[in-house]
């Protein structure tokens, strides 16, 4: 009998904590966490397929998945960017095998996307490829200050203020060099979503999304599509995007915006959303949207199936997530790092 | 209707006495420390760089199309910035802001739209051809003591340069390429390009330079000097403040060589050479 009441109130004792912990009683999901505190003002800027950069301050530096390559000294900031090369003084491109610093002009930013650097210059117009070692692969010129710059499937897009989009091949070609032919300017975001297709979203009352097609060595619009006017606020703007399938999500009040090819879907929610994500691994999409003041998450594991809410506890803003199910969220305590492992 | 006259009277009188906006100024009491078309590492420098702490209002009315501070940033040559578009297609540009103040989507001229931290970079953007205005022209007079300056005129033989520092200045025949070092100062020991330069031989007139909008190229920034043409620093300048203006013809006897230089509020200078070619 003994036995029974204790088995019971084992059985009891988990039921309450899968039901009053949903995120870690989700079935498919389970969380890991660790923990990097950085200093004030910092915050996770960027991110690629396999690796995260951010900003700190005006330093930026990038991390992979397998541990934090970052520290930071009392005279100066030590961005490691790889296992090899790091940046100091955000001036300085240090390699650890050869110990050569290059100085990088005053006017020169840094910037990391995938693994490419890029120093932007001229004001934001100018943009090179560089080597680690310091060699300049190409260079080019925008008409306006550059507003989003991106590298994926093995392209690079920019897009600028006056909403010229100009897209380069993995050598440094010229592969598309156009301003978008409606009013869709500023270029808020831009980006190949396979080698085949960029995708754009621009513009301000109403917001666009401009996707171009590569045809026949070409690269034509197919598609121009105003967003709900009523439904689009000035910002925050949040845009993720999935590699594996043609489409983009935008959330943004209470609403959530899936464009793929030239359809658009829109999902109401009960809270205001203000973070987007859209990874895929093995098993399908994981989209997940949260709201920023510690309220609901939503996600869903693919297009087909309903979104879910969970609790999103403690943490104001997810900011990260990728094929590898990796969540990147900040508290009060800093930046916390959530593994996402898909079961 | 009368509101409409009164702008194409405005407009028009604007346009005859060269300048063509009247665009108020981000900061209440600019301290300039860069300058429009100033060379800044080889390249002319966009638009203008001032100091001073605190609120910045909109030069123009329109909509706020663009804040840098969303979640795609990085690390930017203009910092965090803003941008204005007005009726007419003109962006203005607010860089290195410190944060951006509530504001509606609709801005009127001199609202306040955001905090700077210690500097500010301004510039005004023609959206439908993506060059840069000539900012100082579309920008209020300054009431301050800026001044054209000329530092000194020579001439570039194809085996000599010869400094003309005096009145009259002896030569040999021949054809020689014109520099002239020139300059307009702002408060603060700042220089900028002056608005115009003429090279007049014989009182007649050789060329005008006259500066204008700012456009990207291939290889960086070009510089309009008038209708059609464009220069990069390389073909304009030979050192930040010396100014290539051309090749001259000097016959054997006396020739007579005028510069005017004249800034953005009509200022003018001018250096008068006699060359005696013998």
């Amino acid at each position: 009998m003994k036995y029974i009441f204790r088995f019971i109130l084992y059985v009891a004792v988990l039921a309450a904590v899968v039901f009053l912990f949903p995120v870690y009683g989700t079935k498919e999901t389970g969380f890991e966490r660790s923990w990097v505190i950085l200093p004030e003002k910092s915050s996770i800027g960027q991110s690629s397929a396999e690796k995260y950069s951010y900003h700190l301050g005006r330093f930026f530096g990038q991390f992979s998945n397998d541990g934090i390559l970052l520290s930071r000294t009392e005279a100066d900031a030590l961005l490691q960017i790889s296992d090899e090369h790091f940046i100091t003084n955000d001036r300085i491109l240090h390699s650890f095998s050869t110990n050569s610093p290059i100085q990088l002009p005053e006017s020169f930013f840094p910037m990391l996307q995938g693994d490419q650097l890029y120093l932007l210059h001229s004001k934001g117009r100018g943009i090179m490829g560089q080597t680690f070692s310091g060699d300049t692969l190409w260079e080019v010129y925008l008409e306006s200050p550059i507003t989003s710059l991106s590298q994926a499937s093995n392209r690079t897009v920019f897009g600028s203020l006056t909403g010229q989009i100009l897209v380069l091949n993995s050598l440094g070609s010229v592969l598309l060099d156009t301003r978008l032919t409606e009013v869709a300017f500023p270029v808020i975001y831009a980006t190949a979503i396979s080698e085949r297709y960029v995708a754009v979203l621009g513009g301000s009352q109403p917001l666009r999304f401009v996707l171009f097609s590569l045809q026949n060595g070409t690269f034509r619009q197919v598609a121009n599509i105003p967003l709900e006017q009523s439904l689009i606020s000035e910002v925050p703007l949040e845009i993720s995007q999935s590699q594996r399938l043609i489409s983009w999500t935008i959330a943004e009040n209470h609403f959530i915006y899936d464009i793929s090819r030239k359809n658009l879907a829109l999902v109401k929610t009960q809270e205001p959303l203000m973070t987007a994500f859209y990874g895929g691994n093995e098993l399908g999409v994981l989209r997940i949207f949260a709201e920023t003041n510690g309220g609901k998450m939503y996600w869903s594991r693919d297009e087909n199936r309903p979104f879910l809410e969970f609790s999103s506890g403690n943490y104001n803003k997810l900011l990260r997530f990728d094929r590898e199910g990796l969540l990147l969220s900040d508290n009060e305590q800093g930046i916390v790092f959530l593994k996402v492992e898909t079961k | 209707m009368r509101k409409r006259v009164f702008i194409a009277l405005f407009m028009a009188g604007a346009v005859l006495s060269g300048i063509v906006f009247t665009f108020s100024w981000p900061f209440k009491d600019p301290q300039i420390t860069i300058g429009y078309a100033s060379l800044q590492d080889g390249e002319f420098f966009r638009g203008v760089e001032m100091e001073g702490e605190g609120v910045v209002s909109a030069v123009q009315s329109g909509k706020l199309v663009y804040f840098s501070s969303r979640s795609t940033d990085f690390p930017h040559p203009l910092g965090s910035f803003a941008a204005v578009l007005d009726d007419q297609g003109y962006i203005s540009i607010y860089g290195n802001l410190d944060s951006l103040l509530p504001v509606q989507a609709d801005i009127e001229a001199g609202d306040a739209i955001a905090l700077a931290n210690k500097s500010l970079y301004f510039e005004i953007l023609d959206s439908n051809s993506g060059w840069t205005v000539n900012t100082p022209r579309t920008l209020q007079r300054l009431e301050s003591s800026a001044q054209p300056r000329i530092e000194g005129l020579n001439f570039l033989g194809s085996d000599e340069r010869v400094v003309a520092d005096e009145a009259i200045t002896r030569i040999s025949p021949g054809l020689y390429q014109v520099e002239i070092s020139t300059y307009t100062e702002l408060p603060g020991a700042v220089r900028i390009p002056p608005a115009k330069i003429s090279l007049f031989s014989n009182s007649e007139l050789v060329r005008v330079l006259e500066v204008g909008n700012i456009r990207s190229s291939k290889d960086g920034a070009e510089l309009s000097l008038g209708p059609g043409m464009w220069s990069s620093s390389d073909e304009l300048l030979s050192d930040a403040e010396v100014f290539l203006l051309g090749s001259i013809s000097v016959p054997p006897g006396e020739s007579n060589i005028e510069v005017r230089v004249q800034d953005y509020y009509g200022r003018e200078r001018s250096l008068r050479r006699v060359l005696v070619a013998e």
